[in-house]
């Protein structure tokens, strides 16, 4: 699960404890505003957070985000108590700041209705076509809602509920869209 | 088995894979599957990216992100630390103000008074030399400060001098000023030394502050001038 229910010593785990409880997290209180200390916390954790940004708003920007994830963790370092692991409280940060990087919630929310019929039609149709497209491009190319809560429950293990507070949507809107999406995925499990 | 019928089970699916449905929708639903391989395909297919989902390889970013975030962290740095040194030096500037300029303040009103006295004093005896009509020193507007660095070269060794020059008229011509003129008169003077030690700690603290070094450097002239008009005027007396 995602930092809140899981915590694994290497931050890098399979989606029971992805987010990690780094020992250089523990050394950020020592660390304080060290730049170098906080260079370590990066490269620690700058794949779990790049892939996070590639999946949740695409390759394209995933690196431009992921800079502002770790810009943004240095300024609300002070905010880091060191009872959690850093690894999800970075986690928990870099998923803010993702969705901040989308349009409001009102846009969402008429996303998420509009997405319904661009998935129908991609369902094992529209983007299978592409036969050199692999797994993780396929999820970059779902309709952003069923992206965003497929990529926050099946490889960030957030539950229903949580990804509904974090969307702005219900919980039943999170489930159906986490359906469809695995309906499109199917065409893409050999690549 | 219709395709609407199929698809009404295949919208099950992954509730069942995530253990979310209830045991009479599981019981119905794994009835279904026995019969229906296309639906035991389609979860085998979903279940086969659940497990892909979960095992995901995270690889870092082709190229090192870290030399711009690290620029664009002590890029920020320098600026918080600009802002915070124009935040102190806003802060001493105006605890120094808070502390000297009561001082300068009083030291005013006193040389007011004791201006005053003068003016009575010379009202009395008529203008003596050294002086230009009757004395407004109480009633100088005080001008915004200077905030150009250019100014702020007041000589302390003028004004040492001036307050040597008045403490010698005291000492040599105590008797001919009454006991008021002269107490003020070194109240006056008492208080503009620690004025003028505030000012010259606040140079030697943050002598590169051009607001406080002018600010202080000003008022320092109007200290002076005020002094060098007092000692003419109690030369008059004499």
């Amino acid at each position: 699960m995602h930092g809140a229910t899981g915590d694994h010593d290497d931050g890098t785990g399979p989606a029971g404890g992805r987010t990690g409880r780094g020992g250089a997290g523990r050394g950020l209180g020592r660390a304080g505003g060290d730049v170098a200390a906080f260079e370590r916390l990066y490269r620690r954790h700058v794949a779990r957070i790049h892939g996070l940004a590639r999946r949740m708003v695409g390759p394209e920007e995933s690196d431009d985000a992921t800079q502002e994830i770790f810009i943004r963790a240095w300024e609300k370092l002070h905010t880091f108590r060191g009872d959690s692991a850093f690894g999800t409280w970075l986690h928990r940060l870099a998923v803010n700041v993702l969705l901040a990087r989308r349009s409001t919630l009102a846009t969402r929310r008429q996303r998420f209705q509009e997405d319904d019929g661009v998935l129908d039609g991609k369902a094992g149709q529209g983007i299978a076509h592409e036969l050199r497209v692999d797994f993780e491009t396929a999820i970059a190319r779902l309709p952003s809602g069923a992206r965003e809560v497929f990529v926050l429950h099946d490889v960030e293990g957030y539950k229903h509920e949580e990804i509904a507070d974090l969307l702005g949507i219900s919980p039943g809107t999170s489930k159906s869209q986490l359906h469809r999406a695995r309906m499109a995925l199917r065409a893409y499990l050999d690549r | 088995m219709g395709a609407n019928m199929s698809h009404q089970w295949t919208d099950l699916l992954s509730a069942y894979i995530d253990g979310e449905q209830d045991e009479p929708t599981r019981l119905a639903l794994e009835a279904h599957l026995e019969a229906c391989a296309e639906c035991r395909e389609t979860l085998r297919e979903l279940e086969q990216v659940v497990w892909r989902a979960r095992t995901l390889q995270d690889r870092p970013p082709e190229t090192d992100l870290w030399p711009a975030i690290a620029e664009r962290i002590r890029a920020a740095g320098e600026q918080r630390d600009e802002s915070s040194a124009e935040g102190m030096a806003g802060q001493r500037g105006a605890r120094r103000f808070a502390f000297s300029i009561p001082q300068l303040v009083a030291a005013g009103l006193a040389l007011a008074f004791l201006s005053g006295g003068a003016v009575w004093l010379v009202s009395r005896a008529g203008a003596g030399p050294g002086t230009e009509g009757p004395p407004r020193i109480a009633a100088e507007p005080a001008d915004p400060p200077v905030s150009t660095a250019t100014f702020v070269s007041f000589d302390a060794t003028d004004y040492d001098l001036a307050v040597a020059d008045l403490r010698q008229l005291l000492a040599e011509h105590r008797d001919v000023l009454d006991s008021a003129t002269v107490r003020v008169l070194e109240e006056s003077l008492a208080t503009i030394d620690r004025a003028i030690e505030e000012v010259r700690a606040a140079l030697a603290a943050d002598p590169a502050n051009p607001y406080l070094n002018a600010y202080l450097a000003d008022h320092v002239r109007r200290k002076m001038q005020l002094l060098r008009r007092a000692t003419a005027l109690v030369s008059a007396q004499s």
